[in-house]
């Protein structure tokens, strides 16, 4: 997978791609958003890494620009824990991750893998079935016109499969783009999330489809 | 208002006084006036019974005839209480036979009476006196009119003064409301910019916005510092932090280095998480506030307890309808630091997490069976560098920033944080709001 690294600290960008190098990503590292934006018309990646405050300008503007000019590529962020502003304007702005700073390097490698196998950003804005009503970009699910309380983690898990409506999704290709590893720790968490899911929104919003996986939508 | 000597009554009580005061010397000024204007009118009618005598008596006419004028005159004006004669060289021509001659012309006083003396043509003189008592009378009634006038308006002044001095304070209430307001996290920008109108009053307010905008400078200063000086410590720590790991994962490590290697990336580890929770700590309220998304505290716990690899010992009672809106990586944080805190404080026994929801409000309860807290401590417990004697004594290690920081997410998400009393061990509580829609 290529992955575009941008940070302008200049080891964590080296360790940084020699981490994801070794996973098996091909990695371009600039310093600036001028090389980022050069960078991505040049050899579109399908992971963008983005540090915050850059020489030349904010991260967050620069995604906001790109989700503007429709460049769906999925966006990592880098933030610091306490900076919870930053974080929320960051996601307003169109980023589809973030990661805390100082990060283990493990739960980086495991975000880039989950966004790289989500696929484009923002490519279903909403979705529905019978009174059930999620509306995937201003984060908001309705049951009957009730609003109920979703978690980032379920969104990421409505999103994932409502991007492949209409098909059964593997488990191992959920756990993958959800959790970014396959552990049996992830996989039982899939089936709580799976069944909190359901007794949000009803049973038949998520349908499993047993040693399959998991389908969003009462099926064709 | 606070039970001690107000502004209000300050000004009341003097206002009163010198309506009292001005009253007196009002009424005493009046009556003084009044006095000498009945004295003057009466002189005047005095003067007038003379002059008319003396146009009845021309030079020309001998004394007896003068004499008799006299005497009709004195007649004339007995009824009104007047008495008049008439002399010439010191010798009584006619009229009243009490009237002795006087010295001096012009009005004086003369025991009761009250008498003038008035040359008239032909080099005689009239003597003419009127009674004392009703002018006496007129004026004190006078007086006593204008006292009770003045006392009337001294009534009224310290009727009035508390109203009207709590009028006069108004654009001070005004004041006291607005510094009351004002924001401890944003001085400066929650000062309104509006003018009283009263020169005083705004020359205050423009003092008081002035210290405002300077505290905020400095506040600003001090947060950008704090927030400058951790960015400066985390990108090195995480390089670090990156270094050790990808070390790590070398294959063909000796087992001793490899112990260095995991201990070293433990203290890196800790010290980047003391950085972050020190910023957390010095960030501004608004600042922890930004995020508003729905979090589930049961996942919040499943993910905490993952982490720190603590489930053997931790009982957990989760309801998963017990959802905030909020920030997942600060209340993560905090049941971090809660968990934390039980399994190193209680080194053996059950920890219970349990996370409940009321129709308003949902609670983390973070339970151990360990020493537990010393009732003097339960409040500080939760300022930051805060750490029990026994915990000092006792080897374990900490920087006291833990349940402080408990104390201030929880509050940030509009809830509090506070320790429960339980017959044995420790109990933290965490109460916040419950997630409602948005409306
Ligand atoms: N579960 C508990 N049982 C007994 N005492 C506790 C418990 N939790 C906290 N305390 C007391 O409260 C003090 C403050 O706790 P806090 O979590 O703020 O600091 P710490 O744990 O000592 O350090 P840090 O959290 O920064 O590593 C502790 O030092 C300890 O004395
Ligand atoms: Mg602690």
């Amino acid at each position: 997978m290529r992955v575009l690294l941008v940070d302008d600290h200049a080891e964590v960008r080296a360790l940084v791609a020699r981490a994801l190098t070794r996973d098996g990503h091909a990695v371009a590292c600039v310093a600036t958003l001028a090389a980022a934006r050069a960078s991505l018309a040049e050899a579109p990646p399908e992971v963008v890494v983005l540090d915050l405050g850059l020489p030349d300008g904010s991260g967050i503007d620069q995604c906001r620009a790109w989700r503007a000019a429709g460049e769906r590529v999925p966006v990592l962020m880098l933030t610091a824990q306490g900076a919870v502003a930053q974080r929320v304007e960051g996601l307003e702005a169109g980023a589809d991750d973030y990661l805390a700073k100082p990060f283990a390097l493990a739960e980086l490698r495991a975000r880039v893998r989950a966004l790289g196998r989500r696929g484009p950003s923002g490519a279903v804005t909403s979705w529905r079935q019978g009174g059930v009503v999620l509306d995937l970009g201003a984060r908001a699910a309705r049951v009957d016109g009730v609003e109920v309380p979703l978690t980032a983690r379920e969104w990421a898990l409505l999103e994932f499969l409502a991007t492949r409506a209409g098909r059964v999704v593997r488990r191992a290709e959920i756990l993958e783009g959800v959790w970014g590893d396959d552990s049996p720790q992830a996989s039982a968490s899939l089936d709580v999330l799976a069944a909190r899911v359901r007794r949000k929104l009803g049973a038949t919003v998520l349908r499993t489809i047993r040693g399959e996986g998991y389908a969003l939508g009462a099926g064709p | 208002m606070s039970g001690g000597a107000t502004f209000v009554g300050r000004v009341a009580r003097a206002m009163a006084a010198a309506a009292v005061l001005s009253a007196i010397a009002s009424a005493a000024l009046t009556s003084g006036i009044a006095w000498r204007a009945a004295v003057r009118d009466g002189d005047r009618r005095l003067d007038q019974a003379a002059q008319t005598l003396g146009v009845e008596v021309p030079a020309k006419l001998t004394d007896a005839e003068a004499a008799a004028h006299a005497d009709d005159e004195q007649l004339e004006v007995a009824p009104a209480g007047l008495r008049i004669a008439l002399f010439a060289g010191g010798r009584r021509l006619g009229g009243d036979a009490s009237l002795d001659p006087s010295h001096a012309r012009g009005c004086r006083d003369d025991r009761a009476w009250r008498r003038c003396s008035v040359g008239i043509a032909g080099g005689r003189v009239v003597e003419v006196a009127g009674p004392r008592g009703p002018l006496r009378a007129q004026a004190s009634a006078l007086a006593a009119a204008s006292l009770l006038a003045a006392l009337v308006a001294g009534f009224a002044g310290v009727a009035l003064s508390g109203r009207v001095s709590s009028r006069i304070v108004r654009p001070l209430r005004r004041l006291r409301d607005d510094v009351a307001a004002v924001d401890v996290a944003n001085p400066g920008a929650s000062w309104p910019a509006v003018n009283d109108g009263h020169a005083e009053i705004d020359a205050l307010r423009d003092a008081v916005g002035g210290m405002l905008s300077r505290l905020d400078a400095a506040l600003a200063q001090s947060q950008r510092f704090a927030a400058d000086a951790a960015h400066e410590l985390r990108t090195p720590l995480g390089a670090l932090r990156a270094e050790l790991e990808l070390a790590a994962e070398e294959p063909g490590t000796p087992p001793e280095l490899r112990a260095a290697q995991h201990r070293a990336t433990e203290q890196v580890r800790s010290l980047g998480l003391l950085v972050e929770r020190l910023l957390i700590l010095a960030a501004p309220d608004d600042a922890l506030r930004a995020s508003r998304e729905a979090v589930a505290l049961c996942e919040v716990v499943e993910e905490s307890l993952a982490a720190l690899g603590a489930t053997p010992r931790v009982r957990t009672d989760l309801d998963e309808a017990a959802h905030v809106r909020g920030d997942a990586v600060l209340l993560r944080a905090l049941v971090d630091n809660l968990v934390t805190n039980a399994l190193k404080f209680a080194p053996d026994g059950e920890v219970t997490v349990r996370v409940a929801a009321d129709p308003d409000a949902v609670t983390v309860r973070v339970e151990d069976h360990g020493p537990g807290f010393d009732a003097s401590e339960r409040e500080r417990v939760f300022e930051a560098f805060y750490r029990s004697p026994q915990a000092r004594a006792g080897g374990v290690r900490g920087h006291g920033l833990g349940l402080a920081l408990v104390h201030r997410i929880a509050a940030a998400h509009g809830g509090r944080a506070c320790v429960a009393d339980v017959p044995r061990g420790a109990c933290v509580v965490v109460t916040l709001p419950r997630w409602r829609p948005s409306a």
